[in-house]
């Protein structure tokens, strides 16, 4: 297993090459520059401008340019931010705690509600109940989360008070109230709403997921043999149907993970969370190619680790897999 | 069926959240930004959204209140030749600090702060104000309080030099390392309040600083500048009172301070007018002495599309009363102009179209017909550029193209991200190399109009091969007699000379039609009816007077 592991890693490192010579490649390519809001104050001059693009490489020839930041990411360093002129490094990590705790929460709420309502929803196939979390579902899938976002405002801040405080039901957003960062409740106060706009999307499509997987696997003979043998039904239910069914979900849960790290931009928007998402964001904007390049990167090697995980993973849960080592 | 889940998994322990918010405290006012700053130092920034937080630490030699006056900050006076603070020829200009100042950290302020200034705004790394300081030929701290500034010639912004504050020499650092310095993320300052805590992307906490001399001293003991990248939210936060200023909402919410006693809005007139940018010279030719633009290279056809625009239309009914009419690049402050423009006339741009030899063709467009500049058949089409995501630029680009749809002229309308439109010659940006019919954007100008113009009118500001696109005269207008009044208006120290000098090329620009003004925008910040003392100034940013800020 370790030599797959080592083989599958020195894989990869040509494939980061490749998508760090096209992302730049594209970034260089892409039109608009990250002088383009100096360009438009009047009371700049046209000297200052052209120190500062020299000051910054942008003059060099785009393979150069490259082959510095290739230079830098190698000893860890991926430059400075241009907008901020802090490491690009500070300014990632500033955020990622921040989009961590935003994203992890919503997928551990993800999972606690979409594993049980997808079962319970498969084995009471065509009841109420399994109409219910249908029509639920298809909803979360549809509705735009940005809306969503907005609604819950509206309904949740605006609209609603608390009736002991008079103040509104659910804060509009930030990470804590000025002065009570150092509160666990004031927190989670303030994870409530961000977490349900961004798990909607998600329990919709685990709770389907994992429906029709469980759906497929209850056919199987050896769930009938199962409960032939007399087993309780619980544990026909969950040991001998979950499990298998639950296979498919690990690949997905995998391919899902770089998410935490990698932000969420309309929730954080929304609901002004100081995330990954709104730094790549706010970055692309402004062209500041430090702070892209280093996103772009980093995701991309969540990515390939998480793919590598879910291989992994997979040899773990099912017997039958074994990779070739 | 026998029970699968012990219980239905309750379905969240939200009920149980009920937390208690915190109740203002009653001398903290909350300012609501649309984005973070990258930045503290004013030197290293040109974004405005700087300057609406840092005045409130970082304090300048002078300001400009909202009617367009100077007024002494960190100086004791505003320097004139009445005063004796500017010598006779204007060359040498001395300012008297006030006395007792001290930083913040509790250093005192000298006159060799004001030196560091400008070192290390003309050598610090990653500077945009070098530019800004080059006529400066000598300065010299004569003692504590007294800094003597020598120029070359008459420099007609010696008082904007300092607008953007002076920094502490003994708590930043080489100015070879500005960029990086310390001070970025927190700076020392004089002003009313000091900087407790800034957490990126998401508040800067002010506290009332404890050592600002009296006459400056705040009335609130904390301001939280929050960033709240939603409009939604943010205009949900100030209906409910979470918020005390909501920086430049936008025009789509005036309704709704309206429907609420807790909200109002003030605005003043702004420094952005919005304008036409016509391209008198051959599209992406961008040599000396180029050939004309085969349409607008034509002065009638150019006078046409300015009388081709109905202006009430665009100010009445487009953006609903609430932009101003411009005429001029001359719309403000001590040098305003009284120029009457264009007024709509469609019978007289037809007939300048006719006079051109730009004959109405069969399907409704002209086409050339004996015109000076282009062969005949040539149709009367012209590319019309602005930036996205502004949907009243939009707008108004979408009404003139209809209205001269009336005229015979065809428009093709586009637009293109700000970074992409605003790029550099290096980048070749259309609107550095001329590749452009008309540009359609807004730019202005600070109370001293003489960089702004001399950059957007003067001949030599053309950017081309030749100056490696320096410049901003992207209309590429040239003419000998407003290149003339517009060094003037750089070398007189006598203001009425100035203004008169302004207004001939007011009165130019409106013959020659490099530019179409279309409208000034008017803004403001929504805020609070219980925060007192807020007033938005045409000149500077929210914070301005954040002293005078208490609630009631």
């Amino acid at each position: 297993m370790t030599r797959y592991v080592v083989r599958r890693l020195l894989e990869s490192v040509p494939l980061l090459i490749v998508v760090s010579a096209l992302v730049f490649a594209l970034l260089q390519a892409s039109p608009g520059s990250p002088l383009a809001q100096l360009e438009r104050d009047p009371t700049i001059t046209q000297a200052d401008l052209e120190r500062i693009a020299l000051e910054r490489g942008l003059l060099d020839p785009a393979p150069v340019q490259y082959a510095r930041w290739v230079a830098g990411a190698l000893r860890g360093d991926f430059g400075r931010s241009m907008q901020t002129g802090r490491p690009v490094t500070t300014e990632i990590l500033e955020r990622l705690p921040n989009t961590a705790v935003l994203v992890l929460t919503a997928f551990v709420f993800t999972l606690l509600v979409a594993i049980p309502v997808g079962v319970l929803s498969a084995v009471r196939q065509y009841s109420p109940f399994d109409h219910a979390v249908t029509t639920l579902a298809f909803m979360g899938q549809s509705i735009p989360i940005f809306w969503l976002g907005l609604m819950l405002i509206l309904v949740f801040y605006f609209a609603l008070s608390n009736p002991f405080t008079g103040g509104p039901l659910f804060p509009p957003g930030g990470m804590a109230t000025t002065g009570m960062e150092h509160s666990w409740t004031n927190r989670a106060w303030h994870l409530v709403l961000p977490v349900v706009m961004l798990s909607s999307t998600w329990v919709a499509w685990y709770t389907r997921f994992l429906r029709a997987s469980m759906l497929e696997v209850l056919n199987q003979d050896y769930v009938r043999t199962a409960r032939a043998k007399g087993l309780a039904e619980r544990r026909v239910v969950f040991r001998h149907a979950l499990r298998n069914a639950a296979l498919p979900l690990v690949t997905l849960i995998a391919l899902d993970l770089p998410m935490v790290f990698s932000g969420a931009l309309f929730t954080e928007t929304i609901f002004s969370w100081p995330g990954m998402g709104r730094l790549f964001f706010q970055s692309a904007l402004r062209r500041d190619y430090p702070v892209l390049m280093a996103i772009v990167m980093f995701t991309s090697v969540l990515i390939v680790v998480a793919n590598l995980l879910a291989d992994v993973a997979y040899a773990y849960i099912d017997p039958r897999i074994r990779y070739d080592w | 069926m026998r029970s699968l889940v012990p219980k239905p998994l309750a379905v969240l322990a939200l009920a149980a959240m009920v937390v208690v918010g915190v109740a203002h405290a009653q001398s903290t006012a909350t300012v609501l930004l649309p984005e973070d700053l990258a930045t503290m130092n004013p030197y290293t920034t040109t974004a405005l959204i700087t300057m609406q937080v840092v005045p409130a630490i970082v304090e300048p030699l002078v300001g400009v209140d909202p009617d367009g006056q100077y007024y002494p900050i960190l100086a004791r006076e505003v320097p004139t030749v009445a005063n004796g603070g500017v010598s006779e020829d204007g060359r040498t200009v001395t300012w008297r600090l006030l006395e007792g100042v001290v930083w913040s950290d509790g250093a005192p302020v000298t006159a060799d702060d004001v030196v560091f200034t400008y070192e290390a705004a003309t050598t610090g790394t990653d500077t945009v104000r070098a530019g800004a300081f080059a006529a400066i030929e000598a300065i010299e701290a004569v003692d504590d309080t007294t800094v003597e500034v020598r120029y070359g010639e008459y420099n007609s912004s010696y008082l904007d030099q300092f607008q953007w504050g002076i920094l502490p020499r003994h708590a930043t650092g080489d100015p070879a390392d500005m960029s990086t310095w310390g001070f970025n993320r927190a700076p020392i300052g004089t002003g009313p309040f000091a900087l407790a805590e800034w957490r990126t992307g998401d508040r800067i906490i002010l506290e009332a600083n404890a050592r600002v001399r009296e006459e400056r001293a705040p009335r609130l003991e904390r301001v939280v500048f929050m960033v709240v990248p939603s409009e939604e939210t943010r205009a949900a936060m100030m209906q409910r009172g979470d918020g005390d200023v909501m920086l430049w909402p936008g025009t789509n919410l005036r309704d709704v301070w309206d429907a609420t006693e807790l909200v109002n809005l003030d605005t003043a007139p702004e420094i952005w007018i919005l304008r036409m940018f016509l391209n008198l010279g051959e599209r992406g030719n961008p040599v000396e002495g180029q050939a004309p633009h085969p349409i607008l290279g034509d002065v009638r056809v150019r006078q046409a599309l300015a009388y081709g625009i109905d202006y009430d239309l665009l100010i009445d009914v487009l953006a609903e009363g609430r932009v101003l009419r411009a005429t001029s690049p001359f719309q403000l402050g001590w040098y305003a102009c009284e120029q009457d423009g264009y007024t709509y006339d469609i019978e007289r741009a037809a007939a300048l179209l006719d006079e051109a030899g730009w004959m109405m063709g069969d399907d409704g467009v002209r086409v050339a017909q004996g015109a000076p500049h282009a062969p005949d058949g040539t149709r009367l089409s012209l590319e019309m550029v602005g930036y996205s995501d502004f949907r009243l630029l939009e707008q108004t680009m979408l009404v003139i193209g209809d209205l001269y749809r009336d005229l015979g002229v065809a428009t093709e309308v586009r637009t293109v991200e700000m970074s992409v439109l605003f790029g550099g010659w290096s980048d070749r940006a259309a609107r550095k190399t001329g590749d452009f019919d008309i540009l359609v954007y807004d730019t202005g100008t600070g109370i001293n109009p003489q960089l702004h113009v001399f950059d957007l009118l003067h001949s030599s500001n053309i950017p081309r091969e030749e100056n490696d696109g320096a410049g901003g005269n992207y209309a590429r207008w040239s003419n000998a007699r407003a290149d003339e009044l517009l060094e003037l208006g750089g070398t007189s120290p006598d203001l009425d000379e100035r203004r008169a000098a302004y207004c001939e090329v007011a009165e130019l620009v409106h013959d020659d039609v490099p530019q179409i003004f279309l409208y000034q925008f008017a803004g403001g910040h929504a805020y609070a009816s219980r925060l007192q003392a807020f007033q938005t100034s045409t000149w500077a940013g929210l914070a301005w007077n954040i002293a005078d800020w208490h609630l009631e």
